[in-house]
């Protein structure tokens, strides 16, 4: 996001009748006393704190990166209602669900698919095989089955990651936890589960998807992740890849209509490998936001293949902060922006003095197709040691005019002309 | 020898000159902006522009989006004029002669030949290659070949002599590139602003020397305010050159300049900058603020210009020499070398505005950072509607010598599909393998260090005027001594 | 000339005792890995390289210099793969080294121009960037005419033939012949055995990963025919 919405008020208190809420109003909730109380009662002081700061930086964070002011209207905080009417920390609403037994979700649900998890309006569903031995011995916790050390182990290990923080995950209840247990080197390899991100609200809904992947020790983990928003949606998934384990998400957006923001972020331990490919087509606002905090010995690769559709938007945020020696990263994303499509993309390096040996690459390449396309592009180094070595690179342009004669003397029309350098463009 | 008992040795340019000046005590109201303006004789309009911007400048507060970190500045401890006491220009204060003479610049005509080496002796036919405006806190305090650049119609002195004997050129083109409002040290400037060069180059005349205007600082507690108008009309071409220094006082002290160039049709300023204002001792106390608001606006078709910047002094420097391309055609050029060492910090950058068709614009920029330093480089490239079959190219590497703090923040928004905008970076440090090569060739850590760093600053110093190049390069390894490690 | 006693490079090579008279031209051949650039640049002081042992270099012990002066006393080697210097031109990099000024500029610029030639470079190639945007064998030809312009008493040439055509080898020989005097050694390493007949090296020095075997040109051609393994 390029714009700092710092300046003016977020979210006006009336547009076209329906009542909105100015983000101090629900500063106010979460540090009244009502919700105090339930956050103590039902989980502890500590959190209570972390959380209110959570909440505070959540705050600070959407206001300045938040939505631009022409969607302000989309953004409807109208489930404030809900918050405020009943108690989002009530954990007697919550259980893992399985899936033949949540109607409400039938039409997310495939029943061929047994390796299916869904994450859906902050709920976490997925099939009973998953959780049993053979073949996945999969761990989803919620938060009335997580232990209350294992949850602090959880906050401590979020809250060191520098301030990062979202509205949402201060809000929504704690995160639901994944863990794909030690020393699996084959099955969730061979084997990859799918998550499905989804909300069933045709308004858009406060609540997010917070969830805690965990990746154990000695695992090799491949997801395969889909996004579907209807309506407006949230998601905020941190993801733990822990000393020599790899990690590979293959992730598909898909543009059903709503605004969708996503929030990633890989706390990755020594030694560990991050691979991911994404595709995304925008949509009326998408925002998809990469962080990495990496120790030593990590290995990070970031592919993203964008094809945003006329009219959608599509800003991304990328961070990888290096904190230890001998990491490596790779970002390479490419972005094709139709007519009146908005595109952005602001990726970081932030490579501290003891990131010795970091070989770094950032590369954005844009494909504007249109006069009425806005693309925008920031690619930021910020070095504190020399021991490394770091590139990055940007380009903006049309379609090569010269390869689309050279296409078109060979008989193809100027459309699959286009089309074959688009694609090519996106290999 | 380490590089801190190097930091202050080096800087020779640090001495103080003693003589009787005329300066105004501390403070700033309407009234010191009146006095300023009454003091150099000012035309109605120029002292109504001055007002406008003061009463301005009281309503902003000081941007706060950069990196870097400052001791504020109290505006109201500064003086805001500070000149030798009333001297006449062709008999020049020994004092400031000799000041000049030791900065190796030329103040008698007699003197000026390949530039600014004084010592080298003189054939007596050679034909003068640079003409000086020297300025000595807020003053301009010699101009030469001022009559012989007449001959070409070629205007080229004070800008307060500007005011007084070219008002309608001043008053066209003075705030037609930063207007008053730009930002918070441009508006300051626009009200109190002392002396800086004026200079106008006639239809299609080429200047026949380098224009070099020198600034010193001396007087203690005082700002610089520093206003450069520089005219190109159509077909013409001039090569311009600013160097400055100023003494090692340890409080420090602020320069806000501000210099406009305008290019009509096929015109061409090439506009250099060796920048040595001191840059604080090894603890980070003293050394100039440098927040400077430099811009050109090619107005004309096919005019060009291009800026080139070697810096290596002062404690904090800001700027963004810019170009805004009008101009079907137009070109823009930015070349950069910044040096950062000691507790300096550097945010510089340029911004290239595209807004006419087919206007191109280079940008080559340099960063060198050890010691405790911030080096960044904050740059945008924004290429307007209108702005069909428009390209950039932009090059930005930053060579750490020792762990420092280097960024690189560019900003790059097209919103024409014809356009093409290319962006490359890198940061890293000399490598031990470019080091070894260049041992079994017999050389020493400090020359082979040398070599490299000159090599990866090749592209800029070529840019720069002959006479210049050599002593930017004399500049970069004096700054430079003791860096390996 | 160079003597080598008791001299190891840690993990690479083992107690190695050579010695290397002046006037005399030396081939050194061996299996790929077993440590013959190694041993070149360990002689020339590449700094992380743990040595142990003695160096004697025309009468000094010069197991301390630092790598500069081991190369201001006379030695040179020209590298298999040899470094880009972007910014660095060619011509400009020997002036530095030589420091020269007035008519020895422009002696040495001629020669310069006249070796160029003689490699067959492009005519502005004094002014190209050191090993940067040149090929393979045209890096290895700018090794050559570094050597021809700085006045070294030792050269150790690490694969000089890579990356140069039939043309390129025979320009690459009569070079040679016509730099090696009985005032200072050449030392080779090269795979390739035509250059080492036409060179007839006084002695061939064989690196192999138990230990070092000396012979003369007969080794070579036996290695030739039947391996390292063989012989």
């Amino acid at each position: 996001m390029y714009k700092n919405l710092y300046s003016y008020p977020f979210l006006e208190t009336a547009y076209q009748g329906k009542p909105y809420y100015k983000l101090e109003e629900l500063y106010d909730y979460v540090t009244s006393e009502g919700y105090e109380k339930h956050v103590i009662n039902h989980l502890d002081r500590n959190l209570y704190t972390s959380l209110n700061e959570h909440v505070r930086d959540n705050l600070i964070f959407l206001r300045e990166t938040g939505l631009p002011s022409h969607k302000q209207e989309q953004f409807n905080f109208s489930n404030l209602n809900k918050l405020f009417n009943r108690d989002i920390l009530n954990t007697n609403e919550l259980a893992v669900s399985y899936l033949d037994r949540i109607e409400k979700f039938d039409y997310l649900v495939d029943p061929d698919v047994l390796n299916e998890i869904i994450l859906c309006d902050s709920n976490v569903l997925a099939s009973e095989t998953l959780s049993k031995r053979r073949p996945y011995n999969l761990q989803i916790l919620d938060i009335s089955k997580i232990n209350k050390n294992r949850h602090l182990e959880y906050v401590k290990l979020l809250d060191n990651t520098d301030n990062f923080s979202n509205l949402t995950y201060g809000l929504s209840r704690f995160p639901n936890v994944i863990v794909f247990p030690n020393g699996s080197k084959e099955r969730f390899y061979k084997n990859p589960i799918k998550i499905k991100y989804a909300n069933s609200s045709d308004e858009p809904i406060l609540e997010c998807n917070t969830t805690i992947i965990d990746v154990q020790y000695d695992t090799s983990v491949k997801i395969k992740e889909s996004i579907q928003t209807r309506a407006g949606q949230m998601n905020y998934t941190t993801y733990i890849v822990r000393e020599n384990s790899t990690l590979e998400i293959e992730r598909n957006s898909n543009d059903f209509g709503g605004w969708s923001l996503f929030d990633s972020r890989f706390i990755c331990h020594p030694g560990s490998t991050v691979k991911i490919k994404f595709k995304n087509t925008g949509s009326s606002y998408t925002q998809e936001n990469f962080y990495f905090k990496i120790s030593s010995d990590v290995n990070v690769e970031l592919i993203g293949r964008n094809n945003i559709f006329k009219g959608n938007e599509y800003h991304q945020f990328v961070r990888v902060r290096s904190v230890d020696h001998d990491n490596r990263s790779i970002v390479d994303i490419k972005n094709v922006g139709d007519e009146h499509a908005r595109t952005s993309f602001v990726g970081k390096y932030e490579i501290n003095s003891t990131s010795i040996g970091f070989d770094g690459q950032m590369d954005n390449r844009n494909l504007m197709l249109s006069p009425t396309a806005n693309m925008h592009t920031r690619p930021i180094l910020d070095i504190y040691t020399k021991e490394i070595a770091c590139t990055h690179g940007c380009t903006i342009s049309n379609v090569d005019k010269d390869q689309l004669y050279y296409l078109q003397s060979k008989g193809f029309d100027k459309h699959s002309a286009k089309s074959l350098l688009i694609d090519s463009f996106l290999c | 020898m380490t590089i801190d008992n190097l930091q202050n040795n080096l800087y020779k340019e640090g001495f103080v000159t003693e003589l009787e000046s005329e300066t105004f005590p501390a403070g700033l109201d309407e009234t010191v902006v009146e006095k300023l303006s009454k003091i150099k004789n000012e035309p109605e309009w120029l002292l109504k522009f001055r007002l406008k911007a003061f009463k301005r400048w009281k309503e902003m507060s000081e941007p706060q989006w950069s990196e870097l970190d400052y001791n504020p500045v109290d505006y109201q401890a500064l003086s805001y004029h500070s000149a030798p006491k009333k001297f006449d220009k062709d008999e020049i204060p020994p004092e400031i002669f000799e000041t000049f003479e030791k900065l190796g610049v030329p103040l008698h005509e007699r003197d000026a030949l390949l530039g600014l080496d004084t010592e080298k002796p003189k054939p007596d036919n050679l034909i003068p290659t640079v003409a000086v405006d020297a300025v000595f806190d807020s003053v301009s305090v010699a101009t030469t070949f001022k009559a012989e650049l007449e001959k070409h119609g070629i205007v080229f002195c004070s800008i307060s002599e500007a005011v007084q004997e070219h008002p309608e050129l001043v008053r066209k083109y003075l705030g037609s590139v930063v207007p008053y409002t730009d930002n918070y040290f441009a508006t300051l400037n626009s009200a109190v602003f002392s002396d800086g060069t004026f200079c106008y180059i006639p239809k299609g005349v080429r200047c026949p020397m380098e224009l070099n205007t020198y600034f010193r600082i001396n007087a203690r507690n005082t700002g610089q305010f520093e206003r450069t108008l520089i005219i190109a009309d159509e077909d013409s071409y001039v090569s311009y050159l600013e160097g400055c220094t100023a003494p090692a006082y340890d409080e420090n002290t602020l320069h806000a300049a501000v210099v406009e160039l305008v290019t009509h049709d096929n015109a061409e300023i090439k506009y250099s900058t060796v920048q040595n204002w001191y840059p604080g001792d090894e603890n980070g106390i003293g050394g100039v603020y440098n927040f400077v608001t430099k811009r050109a606006k090619c107005e004309g078709k096919n005019s060009k210009v291009s800026w080139t910047q070697v810096e290596t002094g002062s404690a904090v420097t800001w700027k963004y020499p810019s170009c805004i391309l009008k101009g079907e055609g137009s070109i823009g050029e930015f070349y950069s070398v910044a040096v950062t060492k000691g507790k300096q910090q550097a945010d510089t950058g340029t911004k290239m505005i595209h807004l006419g068709k087919n206007t191109k614009s280079t940008i080559i920029s340099k960063g060198i950072s050890f010691g405790d330093s911030t080096n960044t480089y904050r740059g945008s490239v924004k290429i307007n509607p209108g702005a069909s079959d428009a390209s950039n190219f932009t090059k930005c590497d930053s060579l750490m010598l020792q762990d420092s703090r280097a960024l690189t923040i560019p900003y790059i928004t097209s919103l024409n599909d014809s356009a093409k905008v290319e962006h490359e970076a890198s940061a890293g440090k000399i490598s031990e393998e470019q080091m070894y090569y260049l041992a079994t060739r017999g050389f020493d850590e400090d020359d082979a260090m040398n070599l490299v760093v000159n090599g990866f600053c090749k592209d800029v110093f070529q840019k720069l005027p002959l006479e210049f190049a050599a002593e930017a390069n004399k500049l970069l390894s004096v700054t430079l001594e003791g860096a390996v490690g | 000339m160079l003597k080598l006693k008791n001299y190891s490079v840690e993990n690479v090579l083992e107690n190695i005792d050579i010695e290397f008279d002046t006037g005399k031209t030396y081939v050194i051949m061996g299996p790929n890995g077993v440590g013959k650039s190694t041993l070149i640049h360990s002689i020339m002081g590449r700094p992380d390289l743990e040595v142990s042992g003695d160096l004697t270099f025309m009468g000094s012990d010069i197991s301390e210099l630092p790598v500069d002066q081991r190369a201001r006393l006379g030695m040179y080697v020209a590298f298999q793969a040899p470094t880009s210097i972007p910014g660095l031109s060619n011509f400009q990099m020997i002036k530095q080294a030589l420091n020269l000024k007035g008519s020895e500029l422009a002696e040495h610029l001629a020669k310069f121009r006249d070796t160029t030639e003689k490699f067959n470079l492009p005519k502005d190639w004094d002014k190209r960037n050191v090993n940067t945007d040149a090929s393979g064998g045209e890096k290895k030809k700018n090794e050559l005419i570094q050597l021809s312009l700085l006045n070294k008493k030792l050269a150790m040439l690490d694969e000089p033939d890579s990356g140069l055509d039939v043309d390129g080898v025979k320009s690459l020989v009569s070079f040679l012949n016509e730099w090696r005097t009985q005032h200072n050694t050449l030392i080779v390493v090269t795979h390739y055995d035509r250059l080492i007949y036409d060179l007839n090296p006084d002695a061939v020095i064989v690196l192999k990963k138990d230990g070092v075997d000396i012979g003369d040109t007969d080794l070579a051609r036996r290695i030739f025919s039947n391996g390292f393994d063989n012989v």
